[in-house]
C-alpha cells in the first residue's frame, strides 16, 4: 500500500515537471517513464499508478505554461487567448485560480457521475459508435455556425480544412512516426502563433495582482460541462476545445470565467474518463489511458486503484497548482518578456527537432502559418481542431 | 482583501468560492485518494498464470499454482521446484524473512504463490514479497496399492525400510519400504545415516522403471526419517 502511494507521489512530480516545461505534454513523458519501469522490472500495477498520478497533475500544472507564456497542449489550446488576455491585465493568479477550481470541480463531479457513467456510458458508446464520423461532422458543423457573419463562417471552413489537411499529411506516418508529429502541430497551430502575436505586445508583461479575487462557479456551467465532456470523451478526436464549445451553447454562458473554468474541467475529465473508458469500452482515448492500458488489465479493482490514485494527485495538484502559479506570477513580469517569449520560441522549435527530426520544421511552419489565421479574421480557433477532426471523419466514413 | 471579478458578462447564478476554501477541497480530495487506494489496493488479485507462461509474465505480479517437486536450503532460504499438472515449472525462492513466516513444507505439498514473475539465469521463477504471498496446502502420504493411479504425479509415501540397495554407480539407493505392502523408492544421492529398520517418508514422483513402479524423490528435503 505504502509502495503504491510513493509512486503517486513520484508521478505527481514528474507530472508537475512535464507540465512546468512550455510545450512538453506527458505523452512525449510516458513512454521514457514505462520504458523505465519496464528496464527496472517493477511491477506494472505500480507504473500504472505512476503514469495515472503523472496524467492527472500534468493537466493542473500545464496551465501555468498555457496562461503565462500562452504555450499550449491539445487540452489547454482553447483557455490560451482568453488567459493571457487577464495575464495581460494583471490577473495571472486569477486564472491560475479559476482553472485549478475547474479541474479539481472536474474531478470531483467526475467521480459523482462515474455510477451513472459505468451504468449508461457502454450502452452509448453501441449507439454512437456507427455514426462517429456524422456525429464529428455534426460538431465541426456546430462550431462553424456559431460565427456570426457568413464570411466568418466561410474562414472557419476554411481553417478547417486547413487545419484537416494538415493533419491529414502530418499524422499520415509517412513523414513521422506515430503521434510524434503532434507537437509540431499542437505547439504551431495554438503555441508559437500565439507566441509570435505576443511578440508584438509589451517587452514586459505588466505585474500580477497579488490580491485575492474570489472564484465564480456557475453550477450550471460546471454540470453541464462535466456531462459533456465526459460523454463526448467516447468519441475519437473529441477534446476538451470541442466539448468546451458545446457546453458553452448549451448554457449561453458568455463570461470569460465560466469559459475557463469550463475548459479546464472538461480537459481534466478528458484524462479522468479515459481510465473509465478503458475498462468500459477498452479503448484507450488519451495517451495516458494508452499506456496504462499496455500495463495493466482494467477490472473494477485497477479501474478503483485509478480513481483513488486521480484524487490523491488532483487534491496535491491543485495545490501545486496555487503555489506554482503564485511564483510565476511573481516572477515572470520581471522578465524580458520579448526576450523570454524568443527563448521559448526556440525551446518549442528545438522539441519539434527532437521529436520529429528535421521534417517536423515544416509542420511547425505550416501549422503556426495556419494557426496566425483565427485571430487575424477574427474566427474562434477551435476550428484548428480540424487537425484531429478531419483525419478520424475521413478514416470512419 | 477582495475583489469582486469584473469579468465580461458577469455570471449571475455563480457561487463563490475562495483559495483556502479551494485548498482545503484540494485537501479532502487527497485524503479520499488515499482512502480509496487503501480500499481497492486490498481488493487487487494478480492474474493467475499457468506455470508455462510465467517467464512471458516478467516485471507482473502474477498467481501460480502447482505441487512443490524440490525443496532445496541454502543460507536459511528455501528455493522451490514448482511443478505443474503438465510438467513445466518455476522456481520459487523462498528468502528467509518468508520462509520464517511459510511453515514446514514438504515435496508433494500443493502450493498457490503470489509474486513477481521474472527470469533468473534463464530459469522461470516467482518471487513472493511475504508469507502472506505464499499459500501451503498439505497432502497426506498414499496407500501402497493408490500408486498405480498416481503414476507421473508428485506423492508422499511412508513405510519402514526393509532393503537398500546401492546402484551400480553407488551414488544413488532403491529402498525397499513395507507399511502394509512393499513399494521402492529411488533416491539419487547416498543419505548419511543408515536407513535399515528406520520409518521415512519419502515425497517424490511416481514413475515406472523395468515394469516396477516407484517413487523418485529428487533432492535429500523428499526424504524424511520420521523415528528419533
Amino acid at each position: 500500500m505504502l509502495d503504491l502511494l510513493l509512486y503517486c507521489l513520484l508521478g505527481i512530480a514528474l507530472g508537475t515537471f512535464c507540465g512546468l516545461l512550455p510545450g512538453v505534454h506527458p505523452n512525449n513523458m510516458i513512454p521514457v517513464a514505462v520504458g523505465m519501469t519496464a528496464a527496472l522490472s517493477l511491477d506494472p500495477l505500480r507504473a500504472a499508478m505512476l503514469v495515472v498520478s503523472m496524467g492527472i497533475s500534468n493537466i493542473f500544472i500545464s496551465y501555468i505554461p498555457s496562461t503565462f507564456l500562452g504555450v499550449p497542449d491539445e487540452g489547454t489550446a482553447l483557455s490560451v487567448l482568453p488567459a493571457h488576455r487577464l495575464v495581460r491585465e494583471g490577473r495571472g493568479r486569477h486564472v491560475i485560480r479559476i482553472t485549478g477550481a475547474g479541474c479539481l470541480l472536474g474531478l470531483l463531479f467526475g467521480l459523482a457521475l462515474l455510477p451513472l457513467f459505468l451504468l449508461l456510458g457502454g450502452r452509448a458508446y453501441d449507439l454512437l459508435k456507427g455514426y462517429v464520423a456524422w456525429v464529428l461532422l455534426a460538431i465541426a458543423a456546430l462550431m462553424v455556425l456559431t460565427e456570426r457573419s457568413p464570411g466568418r463562417m466561410g474562414w472557419a471552413v476554411a481553417v478547417f480544412l486547413l487545419s484537416g489537411l494538415l493533419g491529414l499529411v502530418s499524422l499520415s506516418g509517412r513523414l513521422s512516426s506515430g503521434d510524434a508529429a503532434l507537437i509540431p502541430l499542437f505547439t504551431g497551430l495554438f503555441g508559437l502563433s500565439t507566441l509570435l502575436l505576443g511578440l508584438g505586445g509589451g517587452n514586459r508583461l505588466p505585474p500580477q495582482w497579488e490580491g485575492e479575487e474570489e472564484i465564480r462557479i456557475n453550477p450550471k456551467v460546471l454540470g453541464v460541462g462535466g456531462s459533456i465532456g465526459a460523454f463526448m470523451g467516447m468519441l475519437p478526436a473529441v477534446g476538451p476545445a470541442q466539448s468546451t464549445v458545446m457546453a458553452q451553447l448549451a448554457t449561453q454562458s458568455k463570461t470569460t470565467e465560466d469559459f475557463l473554468l469550463c475548459v479546464s474541467e472538461v480537459n481534466l475529465l478528458k484524462v479522468f474518463y479515459s481510465f473509465v473508458l478503458l475498462y468500459l469500452i477498452g479503448r484507450a482515448r488519451t495517451g495516458v489511458a494508452a499506456a496504462v492500458q499496455q500495463l495493466v488489465e482494467v477490472n473494477p479493482s485497477t479501474l478503483a486503484l485509478m480513481v483513488g490514485a486521480s484524487l490523491l494527485a488532483g487534491g496535491i495538484a491543485t495545490v501545486l497548482l496555487l503555489w506554482l502559479g503564485r511564483s510565476a506570477s511573481r516572477f515572470i513580469p520581471r522578465l524580458p518578456y520579448r526576450l523570454f517569449l524568443l527563448l521559448i520560441s526556440c525551446w518549442v522549435v528545438g522539441l519539434t527537432l527532437w521529436s520529429c527530426g528535421l521534417v517536423g520544421l515544416p509542420i511547425l511552419a505550416t501549422a503556426t502559418a495556419i494557426g496566425l489565421l483565427p485571430p487575424k479574421v477574427g474566427v474562434k480557433r477551435v476550428h484548428c481542431m480540424g487537425v484531429l477532426m478531419l483525419p478520424v471523419i475521413l478514416s470512419h466514413l | 482583501m477582495t475583489r469582486v471579478s469584473p469579468l465580461k458578462g458577469g455570471s449571475t447564478q455563480s457561487t463563490k468560492m475562495r483559495e483556502k476554501t479551494l485548498v482545503a477541497l484540494a485537501a479532502l480530495c487527497s485524503v479520499v485518494g488515499v482512502i480509496v487506494l487503501c480500499l481497492s489496493s486490498a481488493a487487487v488479485k494478480p492474474r493467475q498464470v499457468e506455470l508455462s507462461t510465467v517467464s512471458q509474465e516478467a516485471g507482473r505480479v502474477v498467481e501460480v499454482y502447482g505441487t512443490v517437486g524440490e525443496l532445496r536450503f541454502s543460507g536459511g532460504h528455501a528455493f522451490v521446484k514448482l511443478v505443474g499438472e503438465s510438467g513445466d515449472w518455476v522456481e520459487v525462492p523462498l528468502f528467509s524473512r518468508v520462509r520464517s513466516g511459510v511453515g514446514e513444507l514438504e515435496v508433494g505439498d500443493r502450493m498457490r504463490v503470489r509474486g513477481k514473475a521474472g527470469t533468473y539465469k534463464d530459469k522461470p521463477q516467482v518471487v513472493p514479497s511475504s508469507a502472506s504471498d505464499v499459500k501451503i496446502y498439505r497432502t497426506h502420504p498414499v496407500r501402497f496399492d493408490q500408486l498405480g493411479a498416481c503414476l507421473n504425479q508428485y506423492v508422499k509415501i511412508e513405510g519402514t525400510v526393509k532393503r537398500v540397495y546401492q546402484t551400480a554407480s553407488q551414488k544413488c539407493l532403491i529402498l525397499t519400504l513395507e507399511n502394509s505392502g512393499t513399494a521402492k523408492v529411488f533416491l539419487p544421492f547416498v543419505p548419511r545415516v543408515e536407513l535399515q529398520g528406520l520409518r521415512v517418508r519419502a515425497c517424490g514422483q511416481v514413475q515406472e522403471y523395468k515394469g516396477e513402479l516407484e517413487v523418485a524423490v529428487a533432492c535429500e528435503a523428499g526424504l524424511r526419517i520420521m523415528d528419533a
